[in-house]
C-alpha cells in the first residue's frame, strides 16, 4: 500500500491537469484510498504522472541484436556495473537487454512497444524481452512483405483476418506492423523497390496490402490499429505517398509510424523540403488516424529497419558499416550506424520537420512522441526533446545553431510561440500512446489502473526534470527512489487475444510448405517460459461491442 | 510419431520424425551427425567428483567451491546447449567475475564489426540464390543436410550453380558445378582479386603470385552475371572475413548478395546471440571488473590459457580439450550431456539430460532462426540449465 501525497497530478485521461491531490495504490493498482498506516511518499512540489508509454521503439529481437554486435565501441564507452540488484550490461544507442530495462525505468517509462518483429523470430524477441527487466513490453509482428499473406490477399482476401489472428496467437504478438508493404519483397528479389501504392511488383500492390490488412485488423477489433511504416521512407517528395496512404486508410483506424521520415517535399533524388504542414493538417482533420513523430535528435543514432532498401541507400551515404539480413517469406532488415549533424541541411531539416509536426499538431492524443529509437536517436534523448517542446527560448536558441538553409524551409523561423504544457507532455508520452494502443490499464491514474507512476521534481529545466524522475512506481512497487534503481524484477509481456477459425490452419500450412524452411508445427511459440508472465488484452470485434 | 529437432549441427533440422517404443527413441530423416546426436548417451553417473560418482548436491557444492576460490575463472563452450542454458551460463559468469567465451565462433566477428555483413535465412538462399559459392566450406561433411535443405543437390538445383573454393577437392566439391583450388593461406588475396576483377579495378596479374587466376576469372564472371548470389563460408580468418564481406558488399550494389557462416555445433549461433543481448558483445567477454569488457584477441579462451591467466574453468556442453589442451592443468567443472574426454578429465562433472530429447529449449540455427527443441523422452537427469542454477545458488 502506498500513498503519494500532495503532488501536482497530471492525469489527462481523467481530466486532471496539475491538481494537487493524493494518489493511492494497493495490490499493484490505483485505488480510491489507503489506510493511514500505508507508506506515504511526500510529493509536495513534485509532478505526478502515469508511467511513460513508448509507442514505437526497437529494443529486442534479431535486428536489435545484430546492431548490438556491430557496436562494440559504443558498448565499451558506456558500461553498467553489476550491483546487488542489477545485472551488468552496456549502453550506447543499442543497449544490452538489462540496460534497456533499467534505463527506461530510470527515465520514468514503464511500458514499451518493440515495433518490428519478424514472426519467424518471435522466440528470439520473447527471449530478449524476458531479459529486459522492469518494463512491460509488447511487440508488433511484421506482415507487410509476408508471402503467404500476399497469396491470401490475392486469392482469398476474406480470410486474411483469420490468418492475422492466427499469426498473433502463434507469436505472442500484440499488433500488426506494415513496413514498406511490397517494397522489401521487391528488393529481396533484386528488383529495386516499389515507388507508388499501385506498383504491382510482388503480385499485390501496396494499396491492396494496406487496405486488406487495415480492414482485417479493424474487423478483428485488435486494441491497436494497423501500424504503418509507409512506402518511400526518406525519399524527397514522399509526402505524396504518405497522403495517398492516409487516404487509402480513411475511415479505418490506423497509426502511422515515425511520420517525420515521411513528410518530405521536393523531387525524388533532389533536396528534400518540408511538407509537415500538409501532413499535420491532414492528421488534424481525420480523427481515426494517429501517428508518432520519429523525431531526429543531433548526435549518434543507429538506423535499424525492416525497410532494407532504405539501409542500402544509407550505406551509400555513410560509406560505413552496413548490415543486411533477409528473413524468408517475411521481411528484410538493414542496419547503418548514423550521426545526425546540426550543420547538415538534410539532418537539420529532418529535425525541423519533427518539431513542425509537434508544434502544428492540434490533437496531442493522436500525434505522440517518439524518436523511433534508436533510428532518430536514443530514448535517452526524450528529455531534451521535451525541453524543445516546452521551452520556446531554448528551442529558438537551438534553431539558431543549426543549418540556416534548412530552417528557412520550415515554419520554425516564424518563432512559433507554442510551448507544450505539462498536461500535453503527459498526453504525448503516456496517456495518448496508451489510448492508441488500447491499453486501458495504462497511461492513466484512475481507480483500477495499473499503478505505474512517475514522480518528477518540478524543475524549470525540463530536460533535467524529465531525465531523472525522483520516483518511479511499477505495479505499485517503488522501483526508482531518489533517482536510483531500487527494484529490478521482471516486467511482463502484453499480448493480444484474438480468435480465429481453426480451418485457417490447413490453408496456412499449405502456403507455408514451399516458403519456409521450418515446419509449420515448429512455427507457433508454445514455450511457457517465453510467454509468461503475460497479460492478454482481448480483441473486441465490432459486432460484439 | 512426434516432431523433433536435431541439434547435431548448426542446421538444427526441425523436420525429424521421432517414434518412441518401450522408452526407446527412433528417428527418421536424420543424417549421420543426427544419428549420433539422437543415439543413447553413455550411462555415466549424473554427477562425479574426481571420477567418483557423487550426488548432484555434492558436485554442485564442489563446483561452486572451485568457482568461488578462482580469481580468474573461464566459462567456455555453450555451443551444444539451449539458449536457456546459455542465458544461465552468462549469468553465472557474471556472478563470479569470469571470462565467458563461446566455442565455435564464426571467426568473422572483427570483420563484422568493421564493415557489417549481408546475410539471409535458409529459405531465402534456397528460393532465390542463382549462384551459391561455398568458400572454404564443406557442408556435405560438416552439415550433411544443408545442401539438400538449400535445394542444392545436383538433381534439385536446376539451373542454379554451386561453386566450391577450397584447398582440396572436398565432398561438396564433388557435388559442385565448378571447383577452384585455392591454397589455405590465399583467402584474402583471392577475394581481393575477385573484387578487382568484378569492379574493373586495375589489376597487376604479374603480382598475383600463385593465385589460380583463370579459375578466379571464371568465378568473377559467374558472380558478375548472377542476379542473386549467396556465399556459404566456413572458418575463415579475420582478414579473409573482411575481404569476403567486402566482396559481398561490392556485389550487392548490382545484385542481391548474402553470405552465411556455417556452424558445426547445434546452437553456437545461440551462444553468440545470448551473450550479445546480455552484454552487448558477441564473444570473449570478461566480467572481471564487474562490467562486460570484450576484446576477442586479448580475452579469447585460447589466448588466456596460453598466457596462464585462467585459474579454473567451467566448460558447458563442449569437448573443449581438443582446442584448449591447457584445461588439463586447471580445476575444471564440466556440464555436458555427452561423456567427452573433457568430462573425463574434469575435477567435477555433470552428465545432463539432452535438450531436444529429454528437455525442451530453444536453439538458434546457423542463420539465426530460433527453433524449438522438444522433450521427447522422460529422463532422470537434470538439464544443463538446472545444474547451472544449482551452482549459482551456492555461490
Amino acid at each position: 500500500m502506498l500513498r503519494i501525497a500532495g503532488g501536482s497530478v497530471y492525469d489527462p485521461a481523467n481530466g486532471i491537469a496539475g491538481e494537487v491531490r493524493d494518489v493511492c495504490v494497493q495490490d499493484g493498482r490505483i485505488v480510491d484510498d489507503v489506510p493511514s498506516h500505508a507508506r506515504s511518499i511526500d510529493a509536495r512540489g513534485m509532478v505526478v504522472m502515469p508511467g511513460g508509454v513508448d509507442i514505437h521503439a526497437h529494443i529486442a529481437g534479431p535486428a536489435v541484436n545484430a546492431a548490438r554486435k556491430l557496436l562494440p565501441e559504443e558498448h565499451r564507452a558506456d558500461v553498467l556495473e553489476r550491483t546487488a540488484i542489477t545485472r551488468a550490461g552496456s549502453g550506447g544507442t543499442v543497449p544490452s537487454t538489462f540496460a534497456t530495462g533499467y534505463r527506461y525505468a530510470l527515465l520514468g517509462y514503464t511500458t514499451v512497444v518493440e515495433a518490428a518483429t519478424p514472426p519467424l523470430a518471435a522466440r528470439h524477441t520473447l527471449a530478449e524481452l524476458r531479459d529486459t527487466p522492469v518494463i512491460d513490453a509488447l511487440f508488433l509482428v511484421l506482415m507487410g512483405n509476408n508471402l503467404p499473406l500476399f497469396e491470401l490477399i490475392r486469392e482469398e482476401p476474406d480470410r486474411v483476418r483469420e490468418a492475422i489472428a492466427w499469426w498473433l496467437q502463434a507469436t505472442g504478438g500484440y499488433g500488426v506492423k506494415l513496413v514498406n508493404p511490397g517494397g522489401v519483397e521487391m528488393w529481396k528479389r533484386n528488383n529495386g523497390n516499389v515507388t507508388s501504392l499501385d506498383d504491382d511488383g510482388p503480385g499485390v500492390t501496396p494499396r491492396q496490402v494496406i487496405e486488406t490488412v487495415a480492414t482485417a485488423v479493424h474487423d478483428l477489433g485488435l486494441p491497436h490499429p494497423v501500424h504503418v511504416h509507409c512506402n518511400n521512407l526518406g525519399v524527397s517528395g514522399n509526402y505524396r505517398t504518405t497522403l495517398d496512404t492516409l487516404r487509402t486508410l480513411e475511415g479505418r483506424r490506423a497509426h502511422l509510424a515515425h511520420m517525420q521520415f515521411h513528410a518530405y517535399g521536393g523531387r525524388p533524388g533532389g533536396r528534400p523540403r518540408s511538407r509537415a504542414p500538409e501532413l499535420a493538417d491532414y492528421l488534424n482533420a481525420h480523427p481515426e488516424l494517429s501517428a508518432d513523430i520519429g523525431q531526429v535528435m543531433f548526435g549518434p543514432a543507429t538506423t535499424m529497419t525492416a525497410d532494407a532498401p532504405v539501409s542500402a541507400v544509407l550505406r551509400e551515404i555513410t560509406h560505413g558499416r552496413w548490415v543486411n539480413a533477409d528473413t524468408e517469406a517475411e521481411t528484410g532488415c538493414g542496419i547503418v550506424p548514423f550521426t545526425y549533424r546540426e550543420r547538415n541541411y538534410v539532418h537539420a531539416l529532418q529535425w525541423g520537420i519533427g518539431l513542425e509536426l509537434f508544434l502544428l499538431s492540434r490533437d496531442p492524443w493522436r500525434l505522440v512522441l517518439s524518436t523511433d529509437h534508436p533510428n532518430g536517436g536514443s530514448f535517452l534523448s526524450y528529455p531534451r526533446l521535451i525541453r524543445l517542446l516546452m521551452d520556446r527560448e531554448f528551442r529558438n536558441e537551438q534553431i539558431g545553431r543549426v543549418n540556416k538553409q534548412a530552417m528557412k524551409r520550415t515554419v520554425l523561423l516564424d518563432d512559433l510561440d507554442r510551448e507544450y504544457t505539462l498536461e500535453e507532455i503527459a498526453i504525448i508520452t503516456r496517456a495518448g500512446p496508451a489510448r492508441l494502443l488500447g491499453l486501458h490499464d495504462k497511461g492513466h491514474l484512475g481507480v483500477g489502473a495499473d499503478a505505474d507512476i512517475t514522480i518528477y521534481d518540478d524543475r524549470d529545466d525540463r530536460e533535467a526534470m524529465f531525465s531523472a524522475p525522483r520516483y518511479v512506481i511499477k505495479d505499485g512497487l517503488p522501483v526508482v527512489e531518489d533517482g536510483e534503481l531500487r527494484e529490478a524484477g521482471p516486467g511482463r509481456l502484453l499480448r493480444v487475444g484474438a480468435e480465429y477459425d481453426p480451418s485457417i490452419e490447413p490453408t496456412l500450412e499449405a502456403l507455408f510448405e514451399d516458403r519456409y524452411s521450418v515446419r509449420f508445427s515448429s512455427y507457433p511459440v508454445r514455450e511457457p517460459w517465453l510467454l509468461e508472465p503475460a497479460r492478454t488484452v482481448a480483441a473486441q470485434p465490432p459486432r460484439s461491442r | 510419431m512426434a516432431d523433433a529437432t536435431c541439434a547435431g549441427c548448426g542446421c538444427a533440422c526441425d523436420d525429424i520424425e521421432a517414434t518412441i517404443a518401450d522408452g526407446r527413441l527412433s528417428v527418421t530423416r536424420t543424417c549421420e551427425l543426427g544419428d549420433a546426436w539422437f543415439a543413447e548417451r553413455a550411462a555415466v553417473p549424473i554427477a562425479s567428483i574426481e571420477g567418483r560418482a557423487a550426488s548432484v548436491d555434492e558436485a554442485a557444492d564442489a563446483a561452486a567451491a572451485i568457482l568461488r576460490q578462482a580469481r580468474a575463472p573461464l566459462v567456455y563452450g555453450l555451443g551444444q546447449t539451449s539458449c536457456e542454458a546459455q542465458r544461465q551460463a552468462v549469468a553465472l559468469a557474471e556472478a563470479v567475475g569470469a571470462i565467458v567465451d563461446p566455442a565455435g565462433g564464426s571467426g568473422a566477428g572483427l570483420a563484422y564489426q568493421a564493415i557489417g555483413s549481408s546475410t539471409a535465412t535458409f529459405g531465402e538462399i534456397r528460393d532465390r540464390a542463382e549462384l551459391v559459392v561455398a568458400w572454404r566450406a564443406d557442408p556435405a561433411v560438416t552439415n550433411p543436410r544443408l545442401l539438400g535443405r538449400l535445394r542444392l543437390d545436383r538433381a534439385a538445383r536446376g539451373s542454379r550453380a554451386l561453386v566450391v573454393v577450397d584447398e582440396r577437392r572436398t565432398a561438396t566439391a564433388e557435388e559442385a558445378d565448378a571447383f577452384v583450388e585455392l591454397d589455405a593461406a590465399n583467402d584474402f588475396e583471392a577475394l581481393w582479386a575477385l573484387r578487382a576483377l568484378i569492379g574493373g579495378a586495375p589489376f597487376d596479374r604479374d603480382r598475383a603470385g600463385d593465385l589460380p587466376l583463370e579459375a578466379l576469372g571464371e568465378l568473377a564472371k559467374r558472380l558478375h552475371d548472377a542476379g542473386h548470389v549467396a556465399f556459404l563460408h566456413g572458418a575463415v580468418d579475420e582478414l579473409g572475413a573482411l575481404a569476403l564481406f567486402s566482396l559481398v558488399r561490392d556485389l550487392s550494389r548490382k545484385r542481391h548478395t548474402v553470405t552465411l557462416g556455417l556452424r558445426g555445433e547445434g546452437n553456437a549461433r545461440g551462444a553468440e546471440d545470448v551473450l550479445a543481448w546480455q552484454t552487448g558483445f558477441p564473444a570473449a567477454v570478461s566480467f572481471a571488473r564487474g562490467y562486460p569488457r570484450a576484446n576477442p584477441g586479448e580475452l579469447s579462451a585460447a589466448a588466456l590459457l596460453e598466457r596462464g591467466e585462467v585459474d579454473a574453468a567451467l566448460v558447458v556442453a563442449s569437448d573443449a580439450l581438443e582446442q584448449l589442451p591447457g584445461l588439463r592443468e586447471l580445476p575444471t567443472v564440466v556440464i555436458d550431456a555427452r561423456d567427452t574426454e573433457t568430462a573425463k578429465a574434469a575435477r567435477v562433472a555433470f552428465a545432463t539430460a539432452v535438450e531436444g530429447i529429454e528437455v525442451a529449449g530453444i536453439a538458434h540455427r546457423m542463420d539465426g532462426v530460433p527453433v524449438p527443441l522438444r522433450a521427447l523422452l522422460d529422463g532422470d537427469r537434470p538439464a544443463v540449465e538446472d545444474v547451472l542454477a544449482a551452482i549459482a545458488g551456492r555461490l
